[in-house]
């Protein structure tokens, strides 16, 4: 069994067994951190970020009773973030970026190539940041966090081939601007 | 003279048309790098000039977006005292 399938297996056993708290507590431990980097990279901002993981942590919470296992509980969460995510947008569009890679606390041994890699960051978060919502989604849920495209279109409430199609444009504009900062 | 190089140039031409010189579609070949997939090349890529030069080209450029997203990420350290006030709040009310 492999580590998500662990993770999925204690959860549905939390909830068969009626313990909300304990499912709650293992999805937010286990899927924490990538929903965190997922609101990140759909806000742009890091404050923004963290408050609407704290807000969706509440919601997880609040709705965990009304999960039902015909999607696996990491999409259920991925839904739950992407609605909260765009709740923010539309109150009040950011467009900031979020480096990830700057917030890492160890550079390594290498300044220099350490220096480079922040740059490439900061160049990559901000071509996402300009991409459009529907796009931005697609391609940190696949390519960042790992949902297959079906799980994607679970997500974001779309169809295998529209996702497949956001893929497509967004890789394009990401690869454009990737290769003028080149 | 200054500008950008020959095969610089071509790259961007890869971007911007739907298929390479040999007709294969550039969506396809960006989808097969983005996935990880780049050197699992097929027949027709292990002898097309054109293939493998889109794919050396769009590796490199992808590269970063690669390493972004294999880095770890950091938790704020104030987020846990943000989530845990919201599910106070929660569980007072339930």
């Amino acid at each position: 069994m492999t580590q998500p399938e662990a993770l999925e297996g204690r959860i549905a056993d939390a909830l068969a067994a009626g313990d909300l708290a304990a499912a709650a507590t293992e999805g937010i431990r286990g899927y924490g951190r990538e929903l965190l980097r997922y609101l990140g990279s759909l806000l742009g901002d890091e404050d923004a970020a963290g408050d609407a993981f704290a807000e969706t942590c509440a919601k997880i919470w609040r709705g965990l009773a009304d999960f039902r296992s015909d999607s696996s509980f990491r999409t259920w969460l991925y839904q739950i973030v992407t609605r909260r995510a765009l709740n923010k947008l539309h109150r009040g569009r950011n467009t900031g970026s979020l480096n990830l890679l700057a917030e890492n606390p160890d550079p390594g041994p290498e300044p220099a190539a350490a220096a480079e890699r922040n740059f490439a960051a900061d160049a990559v978060t901000d071509a996402l940041a300009a991409l459009p919502f529907p796009q931005r989604a697609a391609v940190v849920l696949h390519h960042f966090e790992g949902l297959s495209y079906a799980d994607v279109a679970d997500v974001t409430h779309s169809s295998v081939p529209a996702v497949r199609s956001q893929l497509f444009r967004a890789r394009r504009t990401l690869g454009t601007k990737l290769q003028q900062w080149r | 003279m200054s500008g950008p190089s020959p095969g610089r140039q071509q790259s961007r031409l890869f971007l911007t048309s739907p298929a390479l010189a040999c007709g294969a579609e550039v969506d396809l070949l960006l989808e097969q790098i983005a996935d990880g997939r780049g050197a699992d090349l097929d027949a027709h890529q292990r002898l097309c000039v054109h293939c493998q030069a889109a794919i050396t080209e769009f590796t490199a450029i992808w590269k970063p977006v690669a390493e972004l997203a294999s880095m770890p990420v950091p938790a704020p350290p104030s987020l846990t005292d943000a989530v845990m006030s919201h599910i106070r709040v929660l569980v007072r009310d339930v």
